[in-house]
């Protein structure tokens, strides 16, 4: 790819970039969220047009104007998301990307998928339908589909997003099998350990521009931070220890039903105190978004207790949970927790407009809500047009920054935060766990719920395990490591591992 | 070669809007046009008939006027409850039961009242009437999930039911041939501006009503309506209630619903009969449906809705003087508006998204 330029209003999302990849090695295409990497896959795979550039394949000179063309070309994407019928089984879905068969499409590429599969390890049973396949094996139905079909240039953005750590480690040793056969990978990741793991070179963009490419081995992880964020990163929050005050949070015995009416958390039991940070792991889906939600009034506790400073919450409304100072950072920072539609000042005074100074009995107070955004805008380093943008127009790292404006600015006793960092570049993270610790110093609990292991245990005084509902162990996160906590999250108790 | 491609505009401009909403309304009328012309009238003819109908004269606009105070009321009451997603299609029977309390407030009220204050208590009992009505849609939404566009349509019939059995029962005054109730008092009759309809007590009232509205927007009661209408999952999150934001907002509308039966009893019929809520009259539904059209049409907004409902009662009347004078039949008229609304609520899509053209797009 050469000179590849692409404008949208307002933005230069690519800026002359060149780009390469050779047959049998994997490229790394490293850069903040909104650097440009996924628009610049987009025009390889035909999804965008380019303004101006070129692209040439086995030197050859080519247009591709659809999805369709790449696929022709051998061009393979793995999408973020999966796109795949739940209902139908694996063999259907790669059937329905590959097959030009009309009746029983599934049968002819099973035998197709059995031999692929095997060649390169990617174990899966083809008559498995997709609801019952957990994230990694859903991933694999997606490279399985991109090979059937015949790629040797495999585009993945960003495939360790909701892997577990054994996962990802088995996802790297096929990619590897894979490059020594001469397939060309190119893997779009934000992540600098990955970048340094799996790469044989790295391209790294900012801002639309291409900042370098190198072969990897000659890139320190601080270095390709640099050129990605423009400046010094700290990677080590600094920790202090502090003293711990009273215990803020109980729960005692939770069973909470999920939206199938299924039982999502059980008998989960946990405490937090003034200035310390649990951190809950686990893999995706395993009860943590259910067990935040009664824990914020926003879903019915079946069972036990929820004891908020002594006193029992236990079904009280949300409401009463932001009556009393919990503050909450939702998982999903959009469609919860802001309204796009409204504007950055109205979207900062969302929880709390009930009180002084933003109303008083009946009636708004329009300055004060502009003086709070003012303020807050300044001092969370918010970038927005103006106050009065509607907050769609942010970007996911202010959108997040808004968020912790508003959540923490009125001292909370508790402060729950789901996936914080979670597909944020590493400016945004840093700050964002910088805002955590700073509250946790000014004597806030803080119930910390990820699935990026490095964040739980760098930021967590206490880490809690959960699988499948349930909690495998709460430990100190200086007594466990990485492999243990792994072992944790897929099922085993603590109690059987130390 | 040239490429089109569309995108979505971030914040329309107002003169944008306004310029989109005048195109819409010229390209329904051609098209309206073609209609008139097959059916072989002029239709700048009949357009200019139209026009004058509506304000071509004192009587015409007096006339225009008269309509929009129903669709007034009841147009602002819906802006707010769709603005909170409250679907309330019930207008039309909310508006019966405001009627029916109305009459029989002035009918069989077992003590005297001085007559301001007896004409002030069936505008009151009419507004808890509605409301009430509106009321039991949200409460079963709360309590059973009740969809709350077929809770309030259904119970649009059983207004209408309730209507029909006391008209031709227990209501109905002896002597007269039609199912009607006995007259209304003449103290208990709203006056009129000389020599119109228009009852103006209850035009105070629906300007009233859009003053307050436009305040709202300023409330800690309209930030929470427009919280929970943008986005609910937001809104809970931020501990307001669904349950008292919908609530809230049915009361208000079904009691402003409520409040238009009673202005078309004491004001325009003087009487209980069928069609009080204007369904019936020349083939236009009831005031209640076609005030879903005005909040629609005024973007849900209390000004909007304010010109929405002067538009509409416009194109209403107008259509009486075409079909008087012209022998265009009402149906034609009812055409014609749907063709207004249609390419109204398209542009308002349209105006949305904007078209960029690309040279070369390869």
């Amino acid at each position: 790819m050469r000179g590849i330029t692409k404008r949208f209003p307002g933005v230069l999302a690519n800026d002359h970039i060149d780009f390469d990849v050779k047959a049998g090695e994997i490229h790394a295409l490293l850069g903040e969220n909104g650097a440009g990497k996924t628009t610049l896959m987009n025009i390889l795979y035909g999804l965008y047009k380019p303004d101006e550039g070129e692209i040439r394949i086995h030197g050859k000179k080519v247009t591709i104007r659809s999805p369709k063309d790449a696929i022709d070309l051998g061009i393979g994407m793995v999408h973020q998301l999966f796109k795949q019928v739940p209902r139908h089984t694996v063999a259907e879905n790669i059937a329905l990307a590959s097959s030009s068969d009309f009746f029983f499409p599934g049968s002819k590429v099973k035998e197709k998928i059995l031999r692929i599969s095997e060649e390169f390890g990617l174990k899966i049973d083809p008559d498995a339908e997709i609801w019952q396949l957990s994230a990694a094996e859903r991933q694999k139905v997606e490279i399985l589909k991109v090979l059937c079909r015949g790629a040797e240039i495999l585009i993945l953005d960003e495939p360790t997003s909701t892997l577990t750590p054994q996962d990802k480690r088995e996802l790297f040793s096929r990619l590897k099998e894979m490059k020594k056969k001469g397939y060309a990978i190119i893997f779009i990741t934000h992540k600098l350990d990955e970048v340094l793991e799996i790469s044989d070179r790295v391209t790294v963009l900012r801002k639309g521009k291409k900042v370098k490419t190198l072969p990897t081995s000659e890139a320190t992880k601080r270095s390709l931070a640099m050129w990605m964020v423009g400046r010094e990163v700290l990677f080590r929050v600094k920790k202090k220890t502090v003293k711990k005050g009273e215990t803020v949070l109980e729960v005692k015995k939770l069973r909470v039903l999920g939206d199938k009416g299924e039982t999502a958390v059980k008998e989960v039991s946990f405490s937090i105190r003034e200035r310390e940070i649990l951190g809950i792991a686990g893999i995706g889906g395993s009860g943590q978004r259910e067990l935040i939600e009664a824990l914020t009034g926003l879903r019915k506790v079946e069972e036990g207790e929820v004891i908020l400073s002594g006193k029992d919450m236990t079904n009280a409304s949300p409401r009463k949970f932001v009556d009393a100072a919990v503050a909450y950072i939702p998982e999903q920072r959009i469609e919860v927790g802001i309204v796009p539609t409204m504007n950055v000042k109205e979207n900062l005074i969302l929880k709390d407009y009930r009180v002084p100074p933003f109303s008083g009995r009946v009636f708004l107070n329009h300055v004060a809500i502009s003086r709070n955004a003012q303020e807050k805008i300044s001092r969370y380093n918010v970038i927005t047009p103006s106050p009065d943008s509607p907050a769609s127009l942010l970007s996911g790292g202010n959108i997040q920054r808004l968020i912790l404006a508003r959540e923490t600015s009125s001292e909370p006793k508790l402060l729950i935060a789901a996936y914080p960092t979670y597909g944020l570049d590493v400016g945004s993270i840093e700050g964002i766990r910088g805002l955590m610790l700073e509250q946790r110093r000014k004597k806030s609990a803080i119930l910390l719920v990820s699935e990026d292991l490095d964040e739980i245990m760098m930021m967590s005084d206490r880490i809690a395990v959960i699988y499948e509902g349930k909690i495998m162990g709460i430990v100190d996160a200086d007594k466990v490591s990485r492999e243990e906590i792994g072992l944790m999250m897929t099922g085993t108790p603590w109690s059987e591992i130390s | 070669m040239l490429g089109l491609k569309i995108e979505k505009r971030v914040t329309p401009s107002l003169w944008l809007e306004l310029g989109i909403s005048a195109l819409s309304i010229v390209i329904a009328l051609l098209v309206g046009s073609l209609l008139l012309w097959t059916q072989g009238f002029d239709p700048l003819h009949i357009y200019l008939t139209l026009f004058s109908g509506v304000f071509g004269s004192f009587s015409a606009l007096a006339e225009t006027l008269t309509k929009t105070i129903p669709l007034l009321l009841i147009g602002e009451g819906l802006a707010l409850a769709f603005k909170a997603r409250a679907w309330n299609i019930g207008a039309p029977g909310q508006m019966i039961i405001g009627a029916i309390t109305g009459a029989g407030v002035a009918l069989f009220l077992p003590f005297d009242l001085p007559a301001p204050a007896h004409v002030a208590l069936m505008f009151m009992a009419g507004f808890a009437a509605g409301a009430g009505f509106a009321a039991i849609c949200a409460f079963l939404n709360n309590r059973i999930g009740l969809d709350m566009v077929i809770g309030t349509l259904l119970l649009n019939y059983v207004a209408l039911k309730l209507l029909l059995y006391l008209l031709y029962g227990p209501w109905r005054a002896p002597g007269i041939g039609f199912p009607y109730t006995a007259p209304l008092p003449a103290s208990l009759c709203l006056p009129t501006l000389a020599g119109t309809r228009i009852h103006y007590p209850t035009l105070i009232i629906g300007i009233a009503v859009v003053l307050i509205f436009v305040l709202l927007t300023r409330t800690k009661l309209g930030y929470e309506v427009r919280v929970f209408g943008e986005n609910p999952a937001a809104a809970s999150y931020a501990g307001i209630s669904s349950f008292k934001i919908i609530m809230s907002v049915m009361i208000i509308s079904g009691g402003l619903a409520g409040l238009a039966g009673v202005g078309e009893v004491a004001g325009i019929h003087h009487v209980l009969k069928q069609g009080v809520d204007g369904a019936g009259l020349a083939y236009v539904s009831s005031y209640g449906y076609t005030a879903v059209i005005v909040a629609w049409l005024g973007r849900r907004s209390a000004l909007g809705s304010a010109l929405a409902a002067f538009f509409i009662a416009g194109i209403l009347t107008g259509g009486h003087g075409v079909q008087l004078i012209e022998g265009v039949p009402y149906a034609m008229v009812t055409a014609i508006l749907g063709l207004i609304l249609i390419s109204l609520i398209g542009g308002a899509i349209l105006s949305q998204y904007k078209i960029i053209m690309e040279r070369n797009p390869r």
